[in-house]
């Protein structure tokens, strides 16, 4: 490492590792690398570049001058298709500078690594060509970007790693073959030295064989025996005197000669000269890269970040993204909108958003697996991306900068480590809350699930509240509480948005497109049909909630021995009871229920079964007294008010 | 509801018939003679007739679909086909998309909203398709669904119109089986399953997968470069094979599809209004390949009019004009060029499929094409006036007969043999001589030889064709020429001190040693009107033109001396070779008939069997010292995919480096020493566009398949017959073959014209000149 800087949190967008996984953003919730934005977007074709990518999309941008000069190199890029062909290949050549030069700087590169970055350096006198062979690029910020490198030093260093490496040096250090002729004169001299005594060695097969009439000759070396002359038996009685026979094998014979064994010596003794003094050089070269690290981390950088501009650019002229308008505040608008990996693999159905000042905050209804986790998936994702500097999945798109994006999407359950559903996702809420600003974008997907109903509805209700009143931020909020369609009226910046159905005799068909307005429904039973549940607890479950709707009794079916017994759910206690009362005694919702029976915040009647009208109104009125304003939520207030209007009705 | 007496009859829908008369009835009218009933045939069988014009093969219903496509102002179009459109084909756009009760019309018969009627067609058709067929005829012979959407308007109004939904239709044998609300994007995606599954005759006669996904990739291939600002993708099998990103950039969607090296060499042609000769041309546009960038197959001729991608032999002429001898024979550019033509003059109605057009001036046409084309490539300073590039092919087809007699002077060397075809062809000589002194003097206006010999035999050749073209077959002149010719030549060519020394058989060495004198001047294209050998030889001392003397002048080409010597062999017939026709036959004499022997078959007959038995021999693949990188067509590289099994068994290993590269790492052993890389990729691509037969393809025969192609490149293969040996070598190596008879795509090696058949066509036979 050469330098360390510091984050400074105003420049990037919060995004907390739950976010980062909610969206997928390198990992899918299944803990593959493919299938996440990432992967989608990654077509680098070095490894520093992938960690650059990588590191963009995990840190996205607030400034807006970096992003437009980002979003200016991208589109550049995107509409240079030849010379982006062109980069991508010489960008092929390129090897991981910023590792390389670690590795020098701590004394473990081999010469191999030598050569990766003397090819490395090659890389970016090619890149700069191909950037200005077009016109467009040339006159892009890339053209800067690759021009901070100091260019001259690139190439002395360039140089001298040319004329000191060989060509295809081994892997080894420490045993030559490592250093150019010429580089070193010394050296050079010592494997000449060298080089003539191999040759010796080498035609010594030969030399003897004409010499002494000798057919099965070879010269070899091997650890235990070193250099010895190898005869074949049939000849073996033929050796001439000065041999030594040094061993005996099944088919041959092993001798030496007091001329091989001087020569033995030499060698052994210049491959130790020639090893020991390749390695010195070799080391100081070696610490000459390394004082050159800095740079090497400029070069690497500068390939890098062409490299992860590049694939950007072709991601978005292959998918026909479009660059979006950046604004420093202001209001979230996308005309079709796409989800980014989604749209890799089905028929996406495009959808718009549209969050202004008086519209900040959108609850999202719909039948489940319609696309609301998609869709609002894909919100963040858009805004994530705009703020990387990429082009975006849209027709058009003016996007207001975000300072952080939350999301609390999905249940993931912890139960292992001793936390359940619900208390992540409070977890999740909690610090959502104290975290998001004004200029934040949150996402929540069933806030308010995993607990009883009332307890749910109850904090999705306050914190939508909160988010709306205090904290300001732009919100989409998916939701099955039916009841928090209301909020827009009460709430003035609250919209409601749905995902579209269309019922036909009975068959519904998910419509995947997003109109405003709360639904009505939301085809829970479809669903389940659709899962294969069994006919006929799918025909009941209809049956039961038809009913429900108007508010009528239920035949509670038994197992067909006794009578049917007319029941009612009591929506004040969550029960069913044999009751008479089929009306009046039960709070009504305006909206449809559903059969799970979520129910608007209800009032807390007691069966009250008093009768009497002048001691109901003292009652009313004694209670009226003793509730203190000021302790009571809105809400329950509310539901008192109701109350006691029933009570008063009663009468 | 009948009764048990049949009284009261009822026709099936309920109407009351007379029975009587109805019996009497189908007595009278429809029946033929044999009593068969005659009857109309019902709408599903004429669907699928008609559908047969239509809808040949997947190629067709691809095509359809993308014009429809196109004409509905998509910008994106994807297709995805399985099994070479066999089993799916998946045509997607973004264009205007249809309501339900619009989608539900088009699937029926002659509907379209592309014309009104007659007077549109004639007045020019603005769009593509028109026919008004593609989803009915396409419908009845598969299984069709259809899901669409129509577009919003600009401000996204009409959006949520119609509840925003999709309409999804099911089309399966003619009839709509299902009509649903589906969620969908806008615009229209039609899928295909099961092509034909209810005519299996035509099923059985679609060609293998990849024969089929190659002519869908020509189709696509020329949809997408004709509509640059279109994105169209092509998948098979769920591979990506191309791309085009729909930018604008015609160079861009080549890049696409014939990848980058290709995308490079292309030079851009514009000409209209007064840079065009004077014809019906308005103009003609696009972009053509420098002569180096080039293929052995037509495939990479892109051509359109006004939009519509053609084809016409009078375009692809002119184009091959303008490029004239920059290219090799056989081999053809990159192309892809608009023309413009008011709708008037051209026919496009000509075929159901609406590919090959007429012009009112083909000839104009032609011209106009071949000038646009030339001013194109003579800007960027391609076009040279000097020797053809084609040389090699020529010097490949050419047999250099053995001389051993002296007295041949080197221009005359060539002139001699042309001499012998020349009479051999009889009284076309003096014609065909005049065109070739032409072709000679350009071709050798730039010889770099520049030695007296071929400054004289440009000489020679212009007053011969000259006197030649005035007096057509006019021996005298002719000869008067030959003599002139012959004795300059003796004044002046020193070498022909060499020449008079030899007579026999050392031939070999002065052959080779005039051959390379030679080498740069006048190679396959020289002329003469030709001396018959012996008068030259004889110094000058001219006999008045004997273009076929007898026995004494007769001379086979092996070089002994006439004799009419016969060679007699054990497969061939006994042959005596009397001479060459046009380089490219051996006109031989058997015991009862005249044969032409075709060399280049005889030569890859050789060739192949040589091949084979080398194969045989050592199977062994050569790893090559470093691996040649090809890159390659987005064709080429799907074709790749699917014969690289039966390339290895023959030892061609390659890697794909790279959607489109690949790399070869290996080649057979036998190969290594001669083979050159890029011929390698003509040989695939030949080898990819054969049309088989689907079930001809265990790797075996691919094997032998590719052989068969290969031995068509002596240069490849280092077959040397032809360029080296005497025509009796060839025929020798062609006799000890097993099949001598046939080259190995079957066409014959020799022509048999026997007595009897020539002597009627003297008609011999007739009184009074008989014997």
């Amino acid at each position: 490492m050469t330098r360390i800087t510091t984050h400074h949190s105003d420049d990037h967008v919060t995004l907390d590792g739950t976010t980062q996984r909610n969206l997928e953003l390198t990992e899918t919730m299944q803990g593959d690398r493919e299938g996440s934005l990432f992967a989608t977007v990654d077509h680098t074709e070095t490894s520093a570049g992938g960690r650059l990518l990588k590191e963009w999309l995990q840190r996205p941008r607030r400034s807006l001058s970096v992003l437009e000069e980002r979003q200016q190199s991208v589109g550049a890029l995107a509409s240079a298709a030849l010379a982006r062909d062109e980069l991508r290949e010489v960008l092929g050549a390129a090897y991981d500078l910023e590792r390389l030069a670690s590795k020098a700087t701590h004394g473990s590169a081999d010469a191999q690594d030598l050569v990766a970055v003397r090819e490395t350096l090659e890389v970016l006198p090619q890149v700069a060509d191909a950037i200005d062979s077009d016109a467009e690029l040339g006159g892009s910020p890339l053209a800067s970007i690759v021009d901070r490198p100091d260019r001259t030093a690139v190439a002395d260093l360039r140089k001298m790693l040319e004329e000191a490496i060989a060509e295809d040096p081994p892997s080894t250090v420490t045993q030559g073959g490592l250093l150019q002729r010429g580089y070193h004169e010394e050296l050079d001299e010592v494997i000449d030295r060298h080089e003539e005594v191999r040759r010796w060695l080498e035609s010594l097969a030969d030399r003897e064989k004409r010499q002494h009439g000798l057919s099965h000759v070879t010269v070899d070396r091997n650890k235990t025996d070193g250099y010895y002359v190898q005869v074949g038996k049939s000849v073996a009685d033929e050796v001439p005197e000065h041999y030594e026979q040094i061993k005996t094998l099944k088919n041959s014979k092993r001798f030496t000669t007091p001329e091989l064994e001087e020569k033995e010596r030499e060698v052994l003794r210049l491959e130790e000269e020639r090893g020991e003094l390749e390695y010195k050089l070799f080391e100081k070269l070696r610490e000459d890269v390394a004082a050159e690290a800095a740079l090497l981390q400029d070069v690497g950088r500068a390939i890098a970040t062409v490299d992860a501009l590049s694939s950007l650019a072709s991601h978005a002229a292959e998918n026909g993204w479009v660059q979006p308008d950046l604004r420093r505040d202001g209001d979230l608008e996308i005309d079709q909108g796409r989800h980014p990996v989604v749209e890799q693999t089905t028929e996406f159905v495009p959808n718009d958003v549209r969050m202004t000042d008086d519209r900040g905050f959108l609850v999202v209804t719909g039948p489940n697996m319609s696309g609301k986790s998609t869709y609002m998936r894909q919100v963040a994702c858009i805004v994530l991306l705009a703020q990387v500097g990429s082009f975006v999945p849209v027709r058009e798109a003016d996007i207001g900068l975000v300072d952080g994006i939350f999301t609390r999407v999905g249940a993931l359950d912890e139960l292992a480590q001793g936390r359940s559903t619900f208390m992540v996702e409070m977890s999740e809420l909690s610090n959502i809350l104290h975290t998001a600003t004004e200029e934040s974008l949150v996402i929540l997907d069933e806030v308010g699930r995993g607990t009883a109903t009332y307890d749910g509805i109850s904090i999705a209700w306050s914190a939508t509240e909160y988010l709306h009143n205090e904290i300001r931020a732009k919100t989409l909020f998916a939701t099955h509480y039916h009841e928090l369609t209301g909020l827009a009226e009460h709430l003035p910046r609250v919209a409601n948005v749905h995902i579209a159905a269309d019922e036909r005799d009975g068959d519904v068909t998910f419509l995947r497109t997003v109109r405003d307005g709360p639904t009505d429904r939301s085809y829970g039973i479809h669903v389940a049909d659709l899962a294969g549940v069994p006919a006929p607890v799918v025909d009941r479950a209809r049956d039961v909630l038809g009913r429900l709707r108007e508010e009528k009794a239920i035949e509670a079916k038994g197992d067909g021995s006794s009578e049917p017994v007319q029941a009612v759910f009591d929506l004040s206690s969550g029960t069913m009871e044999r009751s008479a009362t089929t009306d009046g005694g039960e709070a009504t919702s305006k909206s449809g229920t559903q059969a799970n029976l979520e129910t608007a915040a209800s009032s807390e009647t007691d069966a009250d079964r008093e009768t009497g009208p002048e001691p109901e109104k003292a009652d009313v009125l004694a209670d009226l007294e003793e509730v203190d304003v000021n302790e009571t939520s809105p809400v329950e207030l509310l539901s008192k008010v109701q109350e006691w209007q029933r009570r008063l009705e009663d009468e | 509801m009948s009764d048990e007496n049949g009284a009261d009859d009822r026709a099936p829908d309920g109407r009351e018939v007379d029975s009587a008369a109805h019996d009497t009835d189908s007595d009278a009218r429809n029946t033929d003679s044999d009593g068969h009933e005659i009857r109309e045939l019902d709408e599903d069988t004429v669907a699928r007739i008609a559908a047969g014009e239509v809808v040949e093969r997947p190629a067709s219903a691809v095509k359809e679909l993308l014009e429809n496509s196109l004409d509905a102002d998509a910008s994106r179009v994807d297709i995805a086909v399985e099994d070479g459109g066999t089993e799916l084909i998946r045509v997607a756009d973004d264009g205007r998309g249809m309501t339900e009760s619009a989608v539900r019309a088009a699937v029926r018969q002659h509907t379209t909203s592309k014309i009104e009627g007659l007077e549109d067609l004639e007045s020019g058709v603005a769009t593509l398709g028109f026919r008004g067929e593609a989803l009915h005829t396409i419908g009845s012979v598969s299984r069709l669904t259809v899901e669409t959407r129509p577009r919003a308007d600009g401000d996204g109004a009409g959006r949520d119109e119609a509840g925003g939904a999709g309409t999804k239709l099911v089309y399966e044998g003619g009839e709509v089986t299902a009509v649903e609300p589906t969620g969908c994007p806008e615009g229209t995606a039609v899928e295909v399953a099961d092509l034909f599954y209810n005519t299996p005759a035509r099923r059985k006669f679609l060609k293998t997968t990849a024969t089929e996904f190659a002519h869908v990739n020509r189709v696509v291939t020329r949809y997408a470069l004709a509509n640059p600002d279109v994105a169209i993708s092509l998948t098979h099998d769920g591979r990506e094979v191309f791309a085009t990103t729909g930018q604008g950039d015609l160079q861009e969607a080549i890049l696409a599809v014939y990848g980058r090296e290709v995308a490079k060499a292309m030079i851009p042609v514009e000409a209209d209004g007064d840079e065009l000769p004077v014809g019906p041309l308005e103009s003609v546009t696009g972009l053509v390949s420098h002569p180096e960038t080039n293929r052995s197959s037509r495939d990479y001729l892109a051509t359109y009019v006004n939009g519509r991608a053609v084809t016409s032999d009078a375009i692809r002429q002119g184009i091959m004009g303008a490029y004239g001898t920059q290219l090799g024979s056989d081999r053809y550019p990159f192309v892809v060029l608009f023309l413009e033509v008011p709708g008037e003059a051209v026919d496009v109605n000509v075929h159901p499929r609406k590919r090959e057009v007429r012009f009112d001036d083909d000839d104009a046409v032609r011209r106009a094409v071949d000038s646009a084309v030339e001013s194109a490539l003579l800007e960027h300073g391609l076009l040279r006036s000097s020797a053809p590039r084609g040389r090699s092919a020529a010097r490949e087809t050419r047999i250099e007969p053995d001389r051993s007699r002296g007295g041949y002077s080197e221009p005359n060397e060539r002139e001699s043999d042309r001499s012998l075809e020349a009479d051999a062809a009889g009284e076309n000589a003096g014609e065909t001589s005049g065109d070739e002194a032409t072709r000679a003097s350009n071709a050798r206006s730039d010889s770099t030889v520049g030695s007296e010999t071929s400054a004289e035999s440009t000489a020679n050749a212009e007053t011969a064709g000259d006197d030649s073209t005035t007096a057509r077959g006019s021996d005298r002149s002719a000869a008067t020429a030959r003599g002139e010719r012959s004795s300059r030549t003796e004044d002046d060519a020193p070498e022909s001190a060499t020449m008079s020394a030899d007579v026999d058989a050392a031939s070999g060495e002065t052959q080779s040693s005039e051959r390379s004198d030679q080498a740069e001047s006048g190679s396959g294209t020289a002329s003469e009107t030709g001396s018959v050998g012996s008068s030259v030889e004889r110094g000058g001392d001219l006999e008045p033109a004997r273009k076929f003397s007898g026995d004494t002048e007769q001379r086979t080409l092996a070089g002994e001396a006439a004799t009419g010597e016969e060679a007699s062999f054990d497969s061939l017939p006994n042959l005596r070779v009397l001479g060459q026709l046009r380089d490219t036959y051996l006109v031989c004499e058997t015991d009862d008939d005249l044969a032409l022997i075709d060399q280049h078959a005889a030569d890859e007959r050789v060739n192949y069997e040589r091949l084979r038995e080398a194969f045989a021999d050592d199977s062994t693949a050569q790893a090559l010292a470093s691996p040649v990188e090809l890159e390659l067509t987005a064709a080429e590289a799907e074709a790749f995919e699917h014969y690289r099994e039966a390339l290895s068994r023959l030892g061609f290993y390659a890697d794909r480096t790279d959607d489109r590269t690949v790399a070869v790492t290996t080649v057979p052993a036998v190969l290594e020493k001669t083979l050159e890389p890029s011929r390698l990729r003509d040989v695939l691509t030949s080898f990819v566009e054969g049309d088989r037969e689907a079930g001809s393809e265990t790797v075996d025969a691919l094997a032998d398949d590719f052989l068969g192609d290969l031995a068509c490149y002596p240069s490849i293969t280092g077959n040397t017959s032809l360029t080296e040996g005497s025509v009796l070598e060839l025929l020798e190596a062609l006799d000890a073959c097993e099949n001598p008879y046939a080259c190995p795509h079957g066409r014959p090696v020799i022509v048999r014209f026997d007595e009897a058949e020539i002597e009627d066509r003297f008609e011999r036979d007739y009184p009074g000149h008989g014997g």
